[in-house]
């Protein structure tokens, strides 16, 4: 049976720093996917297939899935799917879920995003062989530089000033203040919060290193319409895209040309057509604060150069015509797999009616996207909108 | 208290209408020493060669899917380096770390879906090893397989994939389930069919030289387990007419099904392998409205151990298949490039119903191996002559 696709369920743990984490990533994994089905109201053996995440590459075993899968406490023989496209896997899980019980294939997936980052005794080393290692690696390039570079082009374009950065990375701290699974919140110290990274990236821009895990149910809506304990939140356009390898490609740093060209083919499918009005809310994978103003631009929410503007008239704030980030957004939690399909999870939720941070009144429509890869190569984009809207 | 779940409305798989997908080109590339070409540069030729065998170009690709893990291609996020490659620049992509087969899958949900026309599935298994040669190739995978078992339960006690192979064909011989005499019989039919066929990565043998090929996991000797290799492939999947307008659609597949084997916290594995196996036959054959199994002409299948052959062909519901008409070009015992293997079994299997010779459907099987017979991910497919 081919079937529109809804999230029916949502899990989500709360954050902390890896050193502080008690559980292990699979009981993190099992707790995510407990509240998620029970959210849900599904049992377990509804589940026709799992999807899980990782990055093989920066954790400290080999195609994780292998080991959280089975202690999810499935049924046996239910088909696992290993996905791992980097910063985008956590969003490709409802995407490639969403795919699944669209083709017929299933009627209920189980996604699961595990903490990514508790492995490593230092990480960023780790994430830094992401880099080319033919072109970039010897340059010293590491994860936060390539970070650095689209802020750094924005701001000399536009005219952004550091201070401009600075009160939208404090925005969002404010926001995860009203967020219990956020880790970074606005007790960061001014001091911490301004200490230089890398230009113009201060600490108070750039992601905190988190523990955490997502989990949510994907599900064809006739088999949940009538039972559904929860609003139900279609997945009306989803999709993703791949910029080239090395940093040269990119050609502009100052804004994610690929993302305008994403943006075209999910609002195409969705039936977006102004951005700005359709959408209630949106949260963008933003890992350093600055792509908040980017992202918006080629999403289409507002012209060019022109977010810093929106921003400060107050119009991506909860009560804003178009609130972006409400939950904190990845500056504040970053688990990595959990970090990038918090945005879909997040923007279900406020659907729902449900977010656990502050509600946008009313959200009918909503707007989720992830990034990674190097100098931010892949993006995924997911409209949601609630069923009946 | 969770409720009841909604009973489902749909009619059972077999009264569905069979879905309009088709393989419509094909490339395999084996690779050894010799070959200079790096990641990106093997993924593009052998995208290009599909391409070039579908007759269509990269910009009517609307799915990108890649099979490759990080560790044998020695750089995290390696699709990074490959999605461009494999017709994913600025196109909808995607990598799974699993076999090949089950990126097929993937695959096909996007064209069932209306999500994209056509489809292309990669898979590259040339592992940074130093050397493409058998035992370089495997030393790496089974370094990188003990990475894969639990850290605290199973790697302590030196699981790793060829060893659930061992632990399974000792237990096949002591309990009388297979002979050895049928392990070496099959283990050379497999090496010198590839031989002959030109798909195969090992030199003809007796069947005195399997016997005395050096021990590698008791009871299996080097020779029965995988022809580890280095190879990167690719097949153009496309739906409907976009298939039919093609030059020259190669095969149809009408069934398709996908189970996950027990982990080894569960001794059923031991037991039943092929478990999984037996569960996506089910599907595919009822998705595929095959009620006979028995009209099925021939098999590509992952037996990971000639000790498996038997029982798996059994859970495939196909024990009536002469061996003549099993892994015609020598399966797994000839050529076995990991991840990307089931790809390779579909290209053999695309092959033989292009060539219209086969009297029937064909069933392929793959599995991922980086756990051996344990936690892999079984799919199976039914292709008819388009």
């Amino acid at each position: 049976m081919k079937s529109h696709a809804v999230v029916s369920g949502v899990g989500i743990t709360p954050a902390t720093s890896p050193r502080r984490q008690p559980l292990s990533k699979n009981e993190l994994c099992r707790q995510a996917v407990d509240i998620a089905l029970d959210h849900a109201g599904c049992p377990r053996d509804a589940i026709d297939a799992v999807i899980i995440g990782d990055i093989a590459g920066f954790e400290a075993s080999c195609v994780a899935t292998k080991t959280i899968a089975p202690s999810l406490g499935l049924p046996p023989l239910t088909a696992v799917v290993p996905i791992s496209t980097g910063g985008t896997s956590g969003g490709q899980l409802p995407n490639q879920a969403a795919t699944l019980v669209q083709a017929g294939f299933a009627q209920r997936v189980l996604c699961v995003a595990p903490n990514t980052f508790d492995g490593p005794v230092d990480l960023q080393a780790v994430i830094n062989t992401n880099s080319p290692m033919v072109m970039e690696q010897p340059l010293g390039m590491g994860a936060v530089h390539m970070g650095a570079f689209f802020p750094a082009a924005y701001q000399q374009r536009y005219k952004v000033s550091d201070a401009d950065l600075l009160a939208l990375s404090e925005k969002n701290r404010r926001n995860a203040d009203h967020n219990p699974f956020a880790h970074v919140t606005s007790a960061l110290p001014d001091a911490l919060a301004e200490r230089l990274i890398s230009t113009p990236l201060r600490l108070g821009m750039v992601c905190p290193v988190s523990s955490g895990a997502i989990a949510m149910v994907i599900s064809a809506e006739e088999a949940v319409q009538d039972d559904s304990p929860n609003p139900l939140v279609r997945i009306s356009g989803h999709g993703s895209i791949s910029d080239g390898y090395l940093g040269g490609k990119r050609r502009d740093f100052s804004t994610f040309e690929v993302v305008e060209i994403l943006a075209r083919r999910v609002y195409e499918q969705a039936g977006i057509r102004e951005p700005r009005r359709d959408f209630d809310v949106c949260e963008l994978f933003t890992p350093y604060a600055p792509m908040e103003y980017m992202l918006m631009e080629a999403f289409q929410l507002c012209g060019y150069g022109t977010a810093p503007a929106l921003f400060h008239a107050g119009a991506t704030q909860v009560d804003g015509d178009i609130p972006v980030n409400v939950s904190g957004g990845t500056q504040c939690t970053n688990p990595g797999l959990a970090g990038q399909i918090a945005p879909v999870a997040h923007i279900a939720l406020q659907l729902m009616g449900q977010s656990p941070a502050q509600q946008v009144a009313g959200a009918q429509r909503g707007l989720a996207h992830s990034t990674g890869g190097t100098f931010f190569q892949f993006h995924t984009a997911t409209v949601m909108e609630r069923v009946g809207s | 208290m969770t409720p009841p779940v909604a009973a489902l409305s749909e009619p059972p798989l077999s009264q569905q209408p069979r879905e309009d997908v088709y393989v419509v080109g094909r490339a395999w590339i084996d690779v050894d020493d010799h070959d200079d070409r790096q990641l990106d540069e093997l993924i593009f030729d052998a995208c290009s060669q599909a391409l070039r065998d579908a007759g269509v170009r990269r910009h009517q690709i609307g799915f990108s899917v890649t099979s490759s893990l990080d560790l044998y291609d020695g750089r995290s996020i390696s699709n990074a380096l490959t999605a461009p490659a494999a017709a994913g620049y600025l196109n909808d992509e995607l990598r799974v770390e699993g076999d090949a087969s089950s990126s097929v899958v993937l695959a096909m949900a996007h064209l069932i879906s209306g999500h994209a026309d056509m489809a292309i599935v990669t898979a590259i298994n040339v592992p940074e090893a130093g050397s493409t040669a058998e035992p370089a190739v495997r030393q790496l995978r089974e370094h990188v397989s003990s990475y894969t078992f639990d850290s605290h339960m199973d790697r302590p006690v030196g699981m790793r994939a060829a060893v659930t192979l061992g632990m399974h064909a000792a237990r096949r011989l002591d309990s009388g389930a297979v002979t050895w005499d049928r392990l070496v019989d099959r283990t050379t039919t497999d090496i010198n069919r590839g031989a002959v066929s030109g798909r195969g990565r090992r030199s003809p043998v007796t069947a005195d030289d399997v016997r005395s090929s050096p021990m590698a996991v008791a009871p299996l000797p080097q020779l029965m387990l995988p022809a580890e290799s280095a190879g990167a492939g690719a097949v153009v999947l496309a739906y409907g007419v976009a298939a039919r307008r093609c030059p020259r659609p190669l095969a149809r597949l009408t069934g398709w099904g996908s189970a996950t084997g027990q982990p080894p916290a569960n001794r059923t594995w031991l037991d039943e392998p092929a478990a999984a196996a037996a569960r996506a036959a089910s599907k595919a054959y009822e998705r595929a409205g095959l009620t006979d199994p028995s009209t099925v002409a021939g098999l590509e299948m992952t037996d990971l151990s000639p000790a498996l052959s038997d029982e798996l062909q059994g859970a495939l519901q196909l024990a009536h298949l002469p061996d003549q008409a099993v892994n015609v070009s020598g399966g797994v015992r000839a050529n076995h490039p990991g991840i990307a293997s089931g790809l390779l079994r579909l290209v053999d299997a695309v092959e033989r119903v292009s060539d219209g010779a086969t009297g029937g459907p064909l069933v392929v099987h793959g599995v991922d191996d980086l756990m051996g017979l344990v936690s892999g991910t079984a799919n199976v497919f039914v292709l008819e002559a388009s």
